[in-house]
């Protein structure tokens, strides 16, 4: 069996504790909603609805309707409208795809950026070592939130004026959310990886490969790299979660996502002044993002038991 | 029986919840100990030895329960206290002396305030008081300066006087019973159940010389909860009868007052038949007259500086550690070089810097002939091939992503250069594991699947995996019970014959070493201080330091006094080696001001000894000739 | 011990410099021109020149730094680009102050249920009440702060008015009106601290529950009580009082977003406000008050590790 069969073996015991099994299904729903939600949604993320009680019939025979603004929950439309007529429902499954895609592609390059560093320091240890965690340790000194901000501020007129093919693909600030995000966690990932790996580099097995010649890239990768992969999905899973939490938190304040985007910080950020007339508009986001975020937690925290699992034993 | 005993336990059970069930983990055992007796329990682990030592104190894990028989204690039975009532027995009149001193002792709390709290408890003691009596429990022990000792923190203090700590906890109340959980193996005279034959029979002291194989035991203690119904042994045990399997053995006493669950007792002993293993004599043990040096390591040196950048910045740097000082050995064809010493003598060091593991500083290597560079990326194929290891540790020794199959098969191909087909692995897969004494089958089986000594069996195959000229083995039995080390001293024995390999053997166990070695070298703080063959490292004139390490090796026969010379205090740190001779602060046999002042120098004796000391070899020889003329 | 101490303060020091360093080049290396930004497209060429000139900004960036450090250090960073131009230091002093209030009052909040939550959730390890304990500190501390803050602003000021949803602090508030307005904004921040300060506990705990000196203890017959008080706690909060002295140091970041839900006037919001108007002098000197607190608070945690474990302490 492939070592990495056997790691996905590991996991089945996820299935013992109900709660992290459940929202482990909950975090594959929404996964399916970010990938599918645009095309199930009744409307388009900035698509007005027509107050079909309210129209007027032009003289050339148009008939023009007025927006449907901060209409409640209805058949037609299960979670209301917002104060511009658009359609909650609409914009909530459109905007899952920002909402995780943007984390999903952070956490995934600093996880992958901070496994390469933290396996390479960790396995040669020494002064690369030292170097690399002094770099990374006054990265950590700044709180992440207040580095993305002032970063953010920087790099989004930067992106803007480059012209950079990768801003034609994702816009100016998702990109520089991405590029924030992964600054920020790769470090993290980048020392406990380190930590785990350092843990590793003095087994018999790892000793047994260099003392058949292996290169450090064998080493590194199918000796010390499996044994790193618990540590490594439970950061993966941990670094999704706070990265929702970075994009929507930036999104709230005005920094991340831009109007008329349905990203759910974003959709609270503007239908928070109107909260009076449409409640259900700030509702909404805010129990998607709660229910999004607690599933990602409570699932992180069942892999960690499942991985650091033990048989009962005495003696 | 003349008196009470102190303790008597009565038909005592014992039972684990697991796996949703309640497993017994100890049966039907019947113990009594008597007012000044010792009471020695041995077996291998998993036998339930440390469950029964705490259930004699009443105390038992969360999730372990007593399910039957009693336990008589103080007029009371302590099955049946209330955990609160127990808890007021033990310490006070029961006393625990754990294995391990530093784990258990609280690393926040001085050495003072975990002696006194036992006696305030228990006894009511003031403040004053207590500390007294902490200082007297202190002094029994013979521990230096025990007010001192008493402001300490247990980290502050070396293993042996934190052994000392524990003794002295467990003694300060007074107790009437003292339970010792300690690593020391058997002590018997003439045992007859076969187990303990058995036990016994594995230590490679008890062998009859180089000749003979050691005894073993099949397979290891069974699980809580696939034991048998009648006899615990029968599965393993040489003499099983069918009887053995149906009806359990009832608990006899003999004329000599020991006891015995055996069916086959009486005919033990009368000596009708032996459990031991019959030893077969390996027919090419010894080494090869002609010796053909393989290896040879010249003025070896190896000092570790470990301060970090900003400590080297700033100039704070701790002193250096000198693992290696100028060490030179030979290994021969088919030989096994054994090299011993305490820990911290730099023998594992030096079987690193041989390996290529960690880099020498200085020095040369040779080997076949050949000049071999110090660092392992700059060795040739060849050489990589020609020197294997065995790892101490048989937990890490292989990858737990792989399964034994795929490790070996690396190994075969990595050698092979991508010659061998993968039928080819696969049959010589095969035949590894059956030179090992295992199955084709254990090839599909992950290392999660085997014991420690089938672990270690699999590294033995990966390290022969590729026709070496050496195999550097670093106390590849110490993490494993005796029974099953001897199955493992055996095989190494075995296959340097069939291989015709050679052994860099390292083990803090003089017994070990001198089962399996033809030339012994004894480190001490970087330096080999003697070597020499067998015979001449066990008898004078020998080194002070190896007179010291024979005569603290415990005796399996309990009617020999212990003898010689004691090694007093531990062993300094590497970081501050002593100057001149480095044994002259523990040496029983200082000269003077010389072993101070000047490196010792090397003298040879007969036949290639060497020896490092000040005092002539004739001087030596002399002093340890005469019995008690120790210092 | 001394030698200890004086090792992190330079280590201190120097992370700070480099952060500081960091932040500078990265807000002055804003592309485009400063000034232009600030005063608007329109704004005539002479009004821009002497923007410029007073500010400094024509001179070499390492020259800007260094005159903006030494301002820094002996209290002067400099002037704000707003209206009116007033001096940055006594605007963020003052700010600084509202933030602390809030931190400190939101320690004092969430410690003790949290550090007592822990605790018992460890010695019932498994329990349903380990369960419950867990599953609640797990789902409230990955919420992203302006979804705890909207909850509660809905369901203790808007709905009861109990408490104050926006927090206009004026002069002559008394501790009532304080109670008022700091309860909703330090409950917001403490749900995040609390859950993570529950688990450090419960973990720590239950870690020092299978030491071997603990039955050591047992075996010694001392009473379960004085086992967990005397033996066990003082072993296992020693994490959790590092973490507490961190958390310090996160609130500081922590408090952006929180003092944005409920219009607070501390540091955080003037930070938001400052990258909004790309104030760089305000900017500058908040970020480099926030690092140094929290670079403080990381160094306050360990020497108060260090100090009360003698393992540390006594080599």
């Amino acid at each position: 069996m492939h070592p990495l069969a056997r790691f996905v073996a590991l996991l089945r015991p996820l299935t013992r504790y109900p709660a992290a099994a459940i929202a482990t299904l909950m975090v594959l729903l929404f996964i399916g909603m970010a990938l599918s939600g645009a095309m199930l949604a009744p409307y388009r993320f900035d698509q007005v609805v027509d107050d079909t009680t309210n129209c007027l019939t032009r003289s050339n025979g148009a008939v023009r309707c007025a927006a449907l603004k901060n209409a409640p929950p209805s058949a037609t439309h299960p979670l209301g409208t917002d104060r511009n007529g658009r359609d909650v429902l609409s914009r909530l499954l459109h905007g899952a795809r920002e909402t995780m895609g943007l984390p999903a592609l952070a956490a995934l390059s600093a996880v992958v950026l901070g496994t390469l560093i933290g396996l390479t320091t960790g396995y040669y240890g020494g002064w690369l070592d030292e170097i690399v965690s002094r770099l990374l340790d006054s990265l950590l000194a700044i709180p992440a939130l207040v580095l993305a901000l002032v970063v953010l501020a920087t790099i989004v007129p930067a992106l803007d004026m480059s012209g950079n093919v990768l801003v034609e693909v994702f816009g100016a600030v998702p990109l520089a959310l991405i590029l924030v995000i992964t600054l920020l966690y790769t470090p993290i990932v980048a020392r406990v990886i380190r930590s785990a790996a350092l843990a590793l580099r003095d087994r018999g097995y790892v000793e047994a490969a260099r003392l058949r010649g292996e290169s450090v890239g064998y080493i590194l990768l199918r000796e010390i790299l499996p044994g790193v992969l618990p540590a490594l999905l439970v950061e993966a899973s941990l670094r999704f979660s706070y990265a929702i939490f970075l994009v929507t938190s930036l999104g709230f304040l005005g920094l991340g996502a831009q109007p008329p985007s349905p990203e759910w910080g974003r959709m609270v950020l503007d239908a928070r002044s109107n909260y009076a007339t449409a409640p259900w508009a700030l509702w909404s986001p805010v129990v998607a993002i709660a229910l999004l975020i607690i599933s990602v937690n409570v699932m992180t925290d069942g892999l960690r038991r499942v991985l650091r699992y033990e048989q009962e034993s005495f003696a | 029986m003349t008196a009470t005993p102190v303790i008597h336990a009565q038909q005592l059970s014992l039972e684990y919840r697991l796996q949703g069930g309640w497993q017994n983990a100890i049966r039907g055992v019947t113990l009594s100990i008597d007012r000044q007796q010792i009471h020695g329990l041995v077996g291998e682990s998993g036998s339930g030895k440390s469950t029964l030592g705490m259930g004699l104190m009443g105390y038992l894990p969360e999730n372990a329960r007593f399910a039957g028989g009693s336990i008589l204690f103080d007029d009371k039975d302590l099955t049946r206290l209330s955990p609160a009532d127990a808890a007021r027995l033990r310490g006070r009149l029961i006393g625990f002396v754990p294995q391990n001193p530093l784990d258990a002792l609280n690393p926040s709390l001085t050495i003072g305030e975990q002696l006194q709290e036992v006696t305030r408890y228990h006894l009511r003691l003031s403040r004053a008081a207590a500390h007294q009596r902490a200082c007297q429990a202190l002094e029994q022990t013979r521990i230096a300066e025990p007010e001192a000792v008493l402001r300490r923190y247990p980290h502050q203090l070396s293993g042996g006087m934190q052994q000392r700590v524990m003794i002295a906890m467990a003694l300060s109340t007074r107790p009437r019973l003292l339970v010792l959980d300690a690593p020391v193996q058997t002590l018997f005279r003439r045992p007859l159940h076969p187990y303990t034959i058995g036990l016994l029979a594995s230590l490679p002291g008890a062998a009859g010389g180089q000749q003979s194989r050691l005894a073993t035991i099949d397979g290891t203690a069974a699980p809580l909860t696939g034991r048998p119904a009648a006899c615990v042994f029968a599965e393993r045990c040489p003499l099983v009868i069918a009887q053995c399997r149906t009806h359990k053995p009832p608990l006899e006493q003999q004329p000599d007052g020991r006891s015995l669950r055996c069916w086959r007792g009486p005919e033990i002993a009368a000596g009708s038949v032996n459990p031991a293993r019959p030893a077969h004599v390996s027919p090419a043990a010894a080494a090869p007259a002609d010796a053909v040096p393989i290896l040879r390591a010249e003025k070896l040196r190896k000092t570790f500086h470990d301060a970090s950048l900003f400590d080297r910045l700033t100039g704070k740097a701790s002193a250096p550690l000198k693992a290696l000082d100028d060490v030179s050995l030979t290994i021969n064809r088919q030989a096994t070089f054994g090299l011993v010493g305490e820990s911290g003598s730099g023998k594992t060091t030096l079987a690193r810097v041989i390996a290529g593991l960690t880099v020498g500083d200085d020095g040369r290597l040779e080997l076949l002939d050949r000049p071999l560079a110090l660092p392992l990326h700059r060795r040739s194929p060849e050489a990589l091939r020609n020197i294997r290891m065995v790892f101490q540790n048989p937990g890490d020794t292989l990858n737990p992503y792989y399964t034994v199959g795929q490790a070996l098969g690396r190994t075969l191909s990595v050698f092979g250069r991508g010659q061998f087909s993968r039928e080819e692995i696969a049959r010589r897969t095969a035949a590894l594991l059956e030179a090992v004494g295992l199955t084709a089958a254990y090839a599909g089986r992950y290392p999660e699947q085997l014991s420690g000594g089938e672990k270690q069996r699999v590294a033995i195959a990966r390290a022969f995996a590729a026709s070496p000229a050496l195999i550097i083995a670093d106390e590849p039995t110490s993490a494993l019970d005796v029974s099953v080390q001897a199955v493992i001293l055996n095989l190494l024995k075995d296959l340097r014959a069939d291989q015709g390999v050679s052994y860099l053997f390292i083990s803090h166990d003089l017994e070990v070493i001198g089962y399996l070695a033809d030339w012994i070298g004894v480190m001490y703080l970087g330096e080999i201080v003697e070597q020499g063959t067998r015979d001449q490292v066990s008898a004078p004139p020998m080194h002070p330091y190896t007179e010291a390490l024979l005569s603290a090796s415990p005796s399996v026969d309990l009617t020999q006094p212990a003898q010689g010379i004691r090694l007093t205090g531990d062993i300094p740190s590497p970081r501050q080696k002593p100057a001149g001779c480095p044994f002259h602060t523990r040496c029983p046999r200082r000269l003077g001001p010389i072993c101070a002042a000047e490196v010792p120098p090397l003298q040879i004796g007969e036949g290639g000894h060497q020896i490092r000391c000040h005092i002539p070899l004739a001087d030596l020889r002399t002093l340890q000739s005469t019995p008690g003329g120790s210092g | 011990m001394i030698r200890y101490l004086v090792r992190r303060v330079l280590l201190l020091i120097l992370t700070l410099l480099l952060t500081s360093m960091i932040v500078f080049a990265m807000t002055q290396a804003l592309p485009g021109d400063i000034a232009r930004l600030v005063l608007g497209r329109d704004a005539r060429p002479e009004a821009v020149a002497a923007f410029r000139q007073q500010f400094g900004l024509n001179d070499p960036l390492p020259v800007q730094y260094l005159r903006w450090l030494g301002g820094f250090v002996t209290g002067n960073p400099g002037r704000s680009f707003a209206a009116g131009n007033p001096p940055v230091m006594p605007l963020v002093l003052d700010r600084l102050g509202n933030s602390f209030l809030l931190a400190g009052y939101t320690l004092l909040l969430t410690l003790p249920l949290s550090i007592v939550a822990g605790i018992v959730a460890a010695l019932r390890e498994g329990s349903w009440l380990d369960n419950l304990i867990a599953f609640i500190s797990l789902s409230v501390t990955g919420l992203p702060e302006f979804v705890t803050g909207i909850v509660l602003i809905n369901l203790f000021a808007l709905g009861t008015g109990w408490f104050a949803a926006t927090s206009l602090v004026q002069d002559g508030y008394t501790v009532v009106d304080w109670l008022r307005v700091l309860t909703l904004p330090a409950l917001t921040a403490g749900f995040v601290l609390g859950g993570y300060v529950t688990r450090m506990t419960r973990a720590g705990m239950i870690d020092e529950l299978k030491k071997a000196y603990v039955r050591t203890a047992i075996l010694k017959g001392l009473p379960r009580r004085t086992i967990i008080l005397r033996h066990v706690l003082r072993n296992a909060l020693l994490p959790t009082i590092t973490v507490i002295a961190i958390s310090f140091g996160w609130l500081m970041g922590g408090l952006v977003v929180i003092e944005n839900v409920f219009n607070y006037p501390g540091l955080g919001s003037l930070l938001v406000t400052a990258v909004e108007q790309k104030n760089l002098p305000v900017l500058q000197t908040c970020v480099v008050l926030i690092v140094f607190i929290f670079a403080a608070a990381n160094l306050l945690a360990d020497v108060l590790y260090a100090a009360l474990n003698p393992r540390i302490r006594l080599t």
